[in-house]
């Protein structure tokens, strides 16, 4: 099922939500905020809006979640939203922040490779700026998230089929695009010689 | 053009994965908290509550804008708007009253009867509404109802009593569901009786198919079968009221109205041009009782339902369903499938593995290294066996080229060859699930 589940006592507090419990939906946001933000992180990149973004889910959700039914799971259910809020912010000029994007590094990964990961990370983010939001998306849940085509056309709410299509054009195109790169060509060139 | 090696999209698609952004600290996060609360409680006290099923999708926002559109500005900030809307509303209630009024006589919100809050004895002979879309309801005696929409979205909301729907085929963008304090009815063109009691809400469906929810787990019904809900689970119906008894007739002629056919016959004039006529139904057919206390199918339901169950919650309903269908020779792949999605949502995923590998060795090669990625992940990941999974992987021939998982299958072998100590190398690579 879904890559990141969500833990039980998240469904129990989403019930309590719906019953009109408020001090269950603060508990359901703080608990669900790390989450939040990570999914948000990573279909949007290093932007200096991740803030502004997070607050727009948070939101969106204080206001959604006492609807919420459990006719999807509540994983689906928040990713959907939170794809909706991150797709508002594609299409502006963000720009780029200092984030950290990258987990706290082993001792045993040298500041070398620690600088070529987060040059590679910048690449990524910039070629799927260039490409189709859809595709977008699609690459983020699939590729990145690990969803299946089925588990994320239902965060989208399309078929599977499109999802496959939309996933297909993307991978064609962020290798495509990463192909030509500049420092990822070196790379490739350094690794093979 | 030049290619992208495998192993570096990897590389890139493996980063992106474990990336973090900064974690938000304390004060930041209870201030983004506080205001998504108020947010939410201003938006609550200025507007009229939203039906969850509005826009399609449960609860979703539906005026967000998809994939970067920009959302059109408002012509007037919806404060200016609001006494316009109210008015609209207040209007087209109006209307509606009205309409119902010249269909059926007074609206009566009580259907006649005794006082239901002091006599709570039902029965006796119901009484029928036409609405304007054509569907008609039986009210049992006493019982409580609203109709809280008319229009293609129709709803009724029943407080106590039974009462029998007899819904005309739905339209696109038409929809017809009751509410009770214990759930909700969908349906989509079909006959049921719902029965409020005490704490509970008893479903019976007569003809079609409905869709019951409580308490966040929603069930399909189909002809023949009853369900009781309280508001947080499902369980088996009990003794039918009065009410339910006295809507039973009405049920039956709801159910033979729609069994008797409309028969158009093609006949030869004398004058050798096809005639078309309407054949009226025969009368003693038409009076014939539907089977309405047959009991529920013994056929399994597709696999595409099964998998609904699953995903609503209800993997126990979906194990005895691909069980049912194993059993009596369906497509034994397909439900093994099934069969073991089902195992997985109830933590059994020892038996989950069996049913996998089971289902790759019933299916064609794409289908069978699916299946067989599925058993390897769970072998490694829940139940500690990477032998058993670089195994599985290989009976299924996950990691060869034309495989629908070989991105993933491969990366799952470096990994279980990494924990088990060996080299990676040998030109494993490839490009992550490329279809």
């Amino acid at each position: 099922m879904s890559a990141d589940p969500m833990p039980d006592t998240a469904e129990e507090l989403a019930r309590r939500v719906r019953s009109g419990d408020r001090a269950a939906l603060e508990r359901l946001l703080r608990l669900l905020a790390p989450r939040l933000r990570g999914w948000l992180g990573r279909l949007l990149g290093p932007r200096a809006e991740l803030d502004d973004a997070t607050q727009e889910l948070l939101i969106e959700l204080a206001r959604a979640l006492p609807r919420f039914e459990g006719r999807s799971a509540l994983s689906t259910y928040c990713h959907r939203i939170a794809v909706r809020v991150a797709s508002r912010h594609f299409g502006r000029a963000g720009r780029e922040a200092p984030l950290e994007l990258l987990p706290p590094p082993p001792e045993s990964v040298d500041p070398e490779s620690r600088a070529m990961d987060r040059q590679l990370l910048e690449r990524l983010y910039h070629v799927l700026d260039g490409i189709a939001p859809a595709r977008r998306v699609a690459f983020v849940l699939c590729a990145v998230e690990g969803f299946t085509p089925t588990e994320a056309a239902a965060i989208e709410g399309i078929r599977a089929a499109t999802m496959r299509v939309r996933l297909h054009r993307a991978r064609r195109d962020v290798e495509a695009a990463l192909a030509d790169d500049p420092y990822v060509r070196r790379l490739e060139e350094g690794r093979e010689s | 053009m030049s290619q992208l090696s495998p192993r570096t999209f990897e590389r890139i698609t493996r980063l992106a994965a474990e990336a973090r952004p900064l974690a938000l600290d304390d004060p930041s996060l209870d201030a983004m908290i506080g205001r998504a609360l108020e947010a939410s409680e201003a938006s609550v006290t200025s507007r009229p509550a939203r039906l969850a099923d509005e826009g399609g999708r449960e609860g979703v926002p539906s005026t967000a804008p998809r994939h970067g559109t920009a959302r059109r500005p408002s012509p007037r900030p919806i404060a200016a708007r609001r006494p316009a809307i109210l008015g609209a509303l207040a209007g087209a209630a109006l209307a509606a009253a009205a309409l119902l009024g010249y269909l059926a006589g007074p609206p009566a919100v009580e259907a006649p009867g005794r006082d239901a809050a002091t006599a709570p004895e039902l029965g006796g002979a119901p009484s029928w509404l036409a609405l304007p879309s054509g569907d008609r309801l039986a009210v049992a005696q006493g019982t409580r109802y609203e109709l809280a929409s008319i229009g293609p979205r129709r709803r009724v909301s029943v407080a106590r009593g039974a009462l029998l729907a007899d819904v005309s085929p739905l339209g696109e963008g038409e929809a017809f569901a009751v509410r009770t304090p214990h759930g909700r009815v969908e349906v989509r063109g079909t006959v049921f009786t719902v029965d409020v009691r005490e704490g509970r809400t008893v479903v019976r469906v007569h003809e079609g198919r409905v869709r019951v929810t409580t308490g966040g787990r929603t069930r399909v019904l189909i002809r023949g079968q009853r369900v009781r809900m309280d508001g947080e689970r499902f369980d088996a119906g009990e003794a039918p009221s009065p009410g339910e008894r006295a809507l039973r007739e009405p049920a039956r002629a709801a159910v033979a109205r729609r069994a008797a056919p409309v028969e158009v016959r093609v006949d030869e004039a004398p004058g050798g041009e096809p005639v078309a006529r309407v054949v009226e139904p025969d009368p003693a057919r038409s009076a014939q009782p539907a089977p309405v206390e047959a009991p529920p199918p013994s056929r399994p339901p597709r696999p595409a339902y099964a998998r609904r169950w699953i995903e609503a919650g209800e993997p126990g309903r979906a194990l005895e369903a691909a069980e049912l269908a194993l059993e009596r020779g369906y497509h034994g792949a397909t439900w093994q499938m099934v069969r073991g999605d089902a195992l997985l949502a109830l933590d059994r995923p020892a038996e989950a593995v069996a049913a996998y590998e089971r289902a790759a060795a019933g299916f064609g090669s794409a289908l069978s290294a699916r299946a067989g990625y599925a058993a390897a992940l769970i072998r490694f990941r829940r139940l500690g066996d990477p032998r058993g999974a670089l195994s599985t992987l290989a009976r299924f021939r996950c990691v060869e080229g034309d495989s629908p998982v070989a991105g993933r299958a491969v990366g799952l072998r470096r990994e279980i060859r990494h924990v088990l100590g060996r080299s990676t190398s040998g030109g494993a690579a490839r490009s992550l699930g490329a279809p």
